[in-house]
């Protein structure tokens, strides 16, 4: 029963992040987000990471998802112009991305199929608790944890640099 | 001592580095950005008192702290190698007139903070932590790159970086993923040891299992640093960010950005691959790994030269000048042997040299005449001999012919190559370096042998001129005595003697 959900939710996952990437519609690449998200928090239900899968719906699912939306309707991006310069998705190069997509995934079935044994996945004991979570964040995982501030911090001021109106300067072209 | 405590105070130049940043970033604020210059001052003094606090601890016993930070001297010297080079940035930035007035604050902190994220990058054998010093370091760099976003190039370098930087940093990631899916440990250490108690874990089971995923493992994670030290085929980038960033931010990527991705490698080579390894197939696997290194420096090295030919800005044939570098102390890190990580030390200590001299001078032309064509600066020699002159021994440098800091660390770097099997790298290396003197001697070129037929005087800026100056004066001081950088390399060695 655990095993066939985990591969129908793996499958939810992978058909998800297809659609993100491929569907023109922008809403329609979001909800689709959203879908991935779904599945990864059940993936990681099955895990046994209660708190984990929790955050994952609340704050990837709820907040994150909703600011997309929101962001997506309010610069009405529904309908991109051609030409913009912008069109990622060139026929000519399309080959190319196939090509380089397709040896990642040959690497990687390569590399996940011929081991022989993974010592990093153990086995829960029990569902990981709060109480878990926050031993290993404030215990051994503190250095990190500090550092993914620096970071958060770093990221947020250099979004502000480069998303701010420039009021003394014209934009030269 | 409470170990919090002690790892605090063992953390010190790094808190003082963030504290220094946020300090920045408010005092801008509460000026108002009148005196733009200040806030210049203000980080160097800074920068000192981190300088000060680092160079006290050279030659200290390596510890560890809270698992996972190594506080040793070969952080250090990278440490401080960071700090200087972040230093001669901010002069740069203080003198570069096209530089934009307000949002300096916001310039500092993102230099500052990307400096931490070296500092995090260059002194673990944690993978956790080495991804987030890498991400700090990223994220900081794009939009350093895009400062200047009203200009298009600025902007487009700044995409494209976050393009890249994206898709290696996923590459990276996956593969430690993989790593920590086989061994059960993102710390290197661990890794590299023969232990397993009950469950085998480790690198050495997992070889005798099975080499290849252990293989693909190893592949997407050099992706990771190959793309810091913009190695091919991960240097797509390079040229357009280093030619759209504003010159100072080059002059960072091209310097501290880069000795971050060669410390970080070297420490994982060092880790896991070094020459004598704990283990026989360790041992073998490793002389595949760093074989895997040699091919991509023979790639980069010729590749970036014979791209770095056909420009005619001398920004971007830097920027090609770069890769060709990384080429080029790939060879020491190929050799896996404590000798050849401190010739590539000793080619960083050359390259922070050469390389802030040539940027420095590019930034002086760019203010001078408004373009960095090789062909727009012909007969500037005679106009400023002093800051030409010093051009000059850079370009020597960069070359590595005598006498100057780049040929003895080229010397270092062949040195050992050869005696480590891989002469014909080196042969390679040497008739790169012969393609390399036509591009750099055409820049001397144009500044001395040719007639110029701009009337613009040049610029006075003496204290810009001095600090270049300086600059090239070390260069061939240390060209012809390069013993006391050689005698700090070795007591910074990573591997020991």
């Amino acid at each position: 029963m655990a095993n066939l959900l985990f591969y129908l939710m793996g499958l939810g996952a992978v058909i998800g992040s297809l659609l993100v990437v491929t569907s023109k519609n922008p809403i329609t690449s979001v909800l689709s987000l959203l879908g991935t998200f779904f599945c990864l928090a059940t993936i990681y239900l099955l895990a046994g990471f209660q708190f984990l899968a929790a955050a994952q719906i609340l704050v990837y699912g709820g907040a994150i998802m909703v600011l997309f939306l929101f962001v997506v309707m309010l610069l009405n991006l529904g309908h991109p112009e051609e030409g913009s310069g912008l069109e990622f998705m060139n026929k000519r190069r399309m080959p190319f991305a196939f090509a380089a997509s397709a040896m990642l995934i040959v690497l990687t079935f390569a590399g996940v199929l011929g081991q022989g044994s993974a010592p990093g996945a153990v086995e829960l004991a029990h569902m990981a608790t709060i109480g878990d979570l926050a031993g290993l964040m404030f215990g051994s995982f503190l250095l990190p944890f500090e550092a993914a501030s620096i970071l958060l911090m770093g990221a947020a001021v250099a979004v502000i640099v480069l998303a701010k109106r420039e009021r003394t300067q014209a934009v030269e072209r | 001592m409470n170990p919090y405590i002690e790892g605090m105070q063992a953390l010190a130049p790094e808190l003082v580095l963030t504290a220094l940043a946020l300090i920045v970033l408010v005092a801008d604020l509460l000026t108002k950005g009148k005196d733009s210059r200040r806030m210049g001052y203000l980080t160097l003094a800074g920068l000192a008192v981190v300088g000060g606090m680092l160079a006290l601890r050279l030659g200290e016993p390596s510890q560890t702290y809270f698992g996972m930070v190594i506080v040793d001297s070969f952080g250090t010297f990278f440490k401080l190698f960071t700090v200087a080079a972040v230093a001669v940035v901010c002069v740069f930035i203080l003198s570069d007139k096209n530089e934009r007035k307000n949002g300096i604050g916001e310039y500092y902190f993102l230099l500052l903070g990307a400096s931490v994220g070296i500092f995090f990058m260059v002194s673990t054998n944690h993978l956790l932590l080495l991804v987030l010093g890498l991400e700090l370091l990223s994220l900081a760099s794009y939009a350093l790159a895009g400062f200047h976003k009203g200009q298009r190039k600025s902007a487009e370098a700044a995409m494209k970086y976050v393009v890249f930087g994206g898709l290696s940093a996923g590459i990276m990631v996956y593969g430690i993923s993989l790593l920590y899916g086989m061994t059960g440990t993102l710390d290197l250490a661990e890794m590299a040891t023969l232990a397993g108690d009950s469950i085998p874990t480790g690198l050495v089971p997992q070889l005798y299992l099975s080499a290849m995923p252990v293989g693909v493992a190893m592949v997407m994670i050099l992706a990771g640093f190959a793309y810091k030290m913009s190695v091919v085929p991960f240097h797509f980038w390079t040229p357009d960010v280093y030619e759209g960033s504003p010159t100072p931010v080059t002059t960072f990527l091209a310097v501290a950005s880069k000795a971050a991705g060669v410390a970080a490698l070297l420490r994982f080579v060092g880790a896991l691959f070094p020459v004598d390894g704990v283990d026989e197939i360790i041992m073998w696997y490793g002389d595949r790994f760093g074989m895997l290194i040699a091919v991509l420096a023979a790639v980069t090295m010729t590749l970036g030269n014979l791209s770095a030919l056909r420009q005619q800005s001398l920004k971007r044939m830097l920027a090609y000048s770069s890769i060709a570098h990384a080429g080029y102390i790939l060879i020491g890190v190929a050799t896996r042997t404590s000798e050849g990580f401190d010739a590539a030390m000793y080619y960083m200590t050359a390259y922070y040299f050469m390389n802030l001299g040539a940027f420095g001078v590019l930034l002086y032309f760019e203010s001078a005449l408004g373009s960095d064509r090789i062909e727009d600066m012909r007969g500037f020699g005679w106009k400023s001999p002093l800051i030409s002159i010093a051009m000059v021994a850079f370009l020597v440098s960069l070359t590595g012919l005598p006498p100057t800091i780049g040929f003895y660390g080229k010397y270092l770097l062949f040195k050992v190559g050869v005696a480590e099997g891989l002469g014909w790298l080196v042969i390679v290396a040497a008739l790169n370096s012969v393609v390399s003197l036509f591009y750099y001697f055409s820049v001397a070129k144009s500044l001395f042998l040719k007639e110029s037929n701009d009337e613009r005087p040049a610029l006075s800026q003496p204290l810009f001129a001095g600090l270049l100056t300086a600059i090239g004066v070390l260069t061939i001081f240390f060209g012809l005595f390069p013993d006391s950088i050689q005698e700090l390399v070795e007591m910074c060695s990573l591997l020991g003697s």
